[in-house]
């Protein structure tokens, strides 16, 4: 079994694409669309990566960011924030709450592979959840 | 911020024009009267010139010093003096060394700069002054892009758009291509986002907007085309003028003492076809509106205050008691605020104007120099605006000073009128109007301390601050937007790709 990921992001056609760039590379994608359930949904099955959008419906990445980092099982889960071009407060606020790591948009698809390979390899051997036992 | 240096020389007696030709005429004792029918100029206005109320150059500042037995250059001392400012404040802001070690401007022979190199001293002091306006820009505009949901939503549109497209395009240009099946999803994927990002770079430019009017900017509302349209017309003095003995005779029983309000006009539709509309109106339908509503609004004002009943109400004071003017001529004061910012003569009159409404929301804001007005984020809660708006027909008259390397002083008055449109029984209407105009004041006399907006205002310390300012780091709360997509997808899609390359991703 590949490595989890779990994609939190509305637009279903970027959705899309990365599932599928992703699913390509070996990796396991749990996709999701929303906010408000986002953080109860990766509390639940911990991936070994989480690509979280800011500009959620329901509420917004960085609330969900923050309530992650407020629970045990994903306080210290691999975090890929994605905001807009320009939106420095955005970028400002993930680090500061806890984001592993920022991209904006529009970014390309070997940017966003080579940064979930990057934070999959970063989490030590044993805690890959993709990995069995 | 600049030094005390340079604020005293912008401040200070010696950097004024007509400071100086006071001085020079008290010296040679000549009568104001006197100079003033030497240089074929009125009184009154030589009155406003030596009280630095009227800017001064070319050929009457050439004459005044003949008839003074001067040189311009040594009345117009002031603006070497400016220019020297200028060029210390540009200093000021550069780090001592820079990052890269570039030692600092030499800040004591800038006297020797502006003598030696007076070309490059000006062009230095000129790009001083459009980084400070590209700052202010670019601080409004980064105002604009934190406040302006129709802005953010559209960029957002944009740019989500955008991202898909290039996902998708990466995936059907990658070497080995794709299956057919997750070629035509993603080739319907591009198509459908095209469509988005045409939409969406519509949207965004209707936010920033194609200019109706001349002089406005990007995605202004119709009351800022209004504004802009006001602020470009050169000719508004002649626009605005009425021939009453005409108007008399076409409508004898017109009731010239009521005034005439924006809303009224709106509330009744649009405004009725004017005999001679101008043929550059703002092309949106609320901004035209507006736009006619205001012209008749001040030609209205202009048939109760002719401009020489004005002029003779205000003679001989450099700083006029707008209020007891206002009472001697028998007119609110709110008409006399209004007028003397639209007031014609051969120098525009330095004078700013905001008026608003029992909510605060602005109705017409016309902006002066030195005196900075927000675009959407609020303006300054000190302004004494509100203080009329808390206190209806009791004048305000303040002392401003706003933040910034200038310091600069304002006079303000404001006065709020309340009425009742619909009678007794129905709602109070508010409206509060609040004059700015450049102060002669001495940097002693106690002012107080306003801003633009608490979101671009610099001042610290401030009790009335309401929000950080630019500078400060904040988390945007994400606002819902696009579809409310929360269901994994629904749509039968191909079989998703083997994975390539090693196991587990890696």
């Amino acid at each position: 079994m590949g490595l989890r990921v779990t994609l939190i992001e509305d637009e279903p056609n970027i959705r899309e694409a990365i599932r599928f760039i992703l699913t390509r590379a070996g990796f396991e994608v749990i996709q999701h669309g929303n906010g408000l359930t986002a953080a109860d949904l990766v509390a639940r099955d911990p991936p070994d990566v989480v690509i979280l959008d800011v500009m959620l419906p329901g509420r917004s990445g960085l609330d969900v960011l923050r309530e992650l980092r407020a629970r045990e099982a994903t306080r210290d889960l691999p975090v890929l924030m994605l905001t807009a071009r320009g939106r420095a407060p955005d970028r400002e606020a993930a680090l500061r709450i806890g984001a592993t790591r920022f991209m904006t948009k529009p970014f390309s698809n070997v940017e966003v592979l080579a940064a979930v390979r990057a934070l999959a390899e970063a989490a030590p051997e044993g805690e890959r959840r993709g990995v069995g036992g | 911020m600049s030094t005390p240096r340079a604020a005293a020389a912008i401040g200070s007696t010696e950097g004024r024009t007509g400071a100086r030709i006071r001085e020079r005429r008290i010296e040679r004792r000549l009568k104001q009267a006197d100079l003033a029918r030497a240089c074929g100029i009125s009184p009154s206005y030589l009155n406003l010139i030596e009280h630095d109320r009227r800017r001064i150059g070319g050929a009457l500042l050439i004459e005044i010093a003949r008839v003074l037995g001067t040189d311009p250059s040594t009345l117009a001392q002031g603006a070497a003096a400016a220019l020297l400012a200028e060029l210390r404040e540009a200093a000021e802001g550069v780090p001592s060394p820079d990052a890269r070690g570039t030692p600092p401007p030499e800040a004591d022979r800038v006297e020797e700069l502006a003598l030696r190199f007076p070309g490059w001293a000006a062009l230095l002091a000129a790009q001083a002054r459009r980084l400070r306006e590209l700052d202010r820009t670019v601080g409004a505009l980064s105002d604009r892009l934190s406040h302006d949901p129709r802005l953010a939503d559209a960029l957002h549109e944009v740019l989500s758009a955008a991202t898909a497209i290039r996902s998708a395009s990466a995936i059907l240009t990658e070497p080995g291509g794709v299956d057919p099946p997750w070629q035509r999803r993603f080739l319907r994927n591009i198509a459908e986002d095209s469509l988005r990002l045409a939409q969406g770079a519509e949207a965004l430019a209707g936010s920033l907007g194609e200019a109706g009017a001349r002089g406005s900017a990007p995605g202004d509302t119709p009351r800022e085309e209004m504004e802009a349209w006001f602020a470009a017309r050169a000719d508004l003095p002649r626009l605005l003028s009425v021939d009453a003995a005409a108007e008399d005779e076409a409508a004898p029983h017109r009731d010239r003492t009521r005034t005439v309000g924006p809303g009224q006009t709106l509330a009744a539709g649009w405004p009725a076809p004017q005999d001679d509309p101008p043929d550059d109106l703002p092309t949106s339908p609320a901004a035209r509106a507006l736009t006619l509503a205001w012209i008749e609004r001040l030609r209205d004002d202009l048939r109760r205050l002719p401009e020489p009943v004005l002029d003779a109400a205000l003679a001989g004071e450099a700083a006029p008691d707008l209020a007891r003017a206002a009472r001697a001529l028998g007119l609110p004061l709110s008409l006399v605020l209004r007028r003397m910012a639209f007031r014609a003569g051969p120098v525009a009159p330095a004078a700013g104007l905001v008026l608003c409404d029992a909510s605060g929301a602005p109705l017409l804001r016309r902006p002066v120099a030195g005196f900075a007005l927000p675009r959407l984020s609020g303006p300054c809660p000190l302004w004494p605006l509100y203080d009329a708006l808390t206190a209806p027909g009791r004048p305000v008259r303040v002392l401003c000073e706003t933040p910034g390397p200038a310091r600069e002083r304002h006079e303000i008055w404001a006065v709020a009128e309340m009425d009742h449109p619909e009678g007794l029984d129905g709602p109070a209407r508010a409206e509060a109007v609040m004059l700015v105009l450049p102060s002669g004041a001495t940097s002693g006399a106690r002012a107080r301390g306003i801003g633009p907006g608490c979101r671009i205002c610099p001042r610290e310390g401030c009790a009335a601050r309401r929000e950080p300012p630019l500078a400060g780091v904040g988390a945007a709360s994400a606002s819902p937007s696009g579809p409310a997509h929360g269901e994994p997808i629904a749509r039968p899609e191909p079989r998703l790709p083997a994975p390539r390359g090693g196991p587990r991703g890696l």
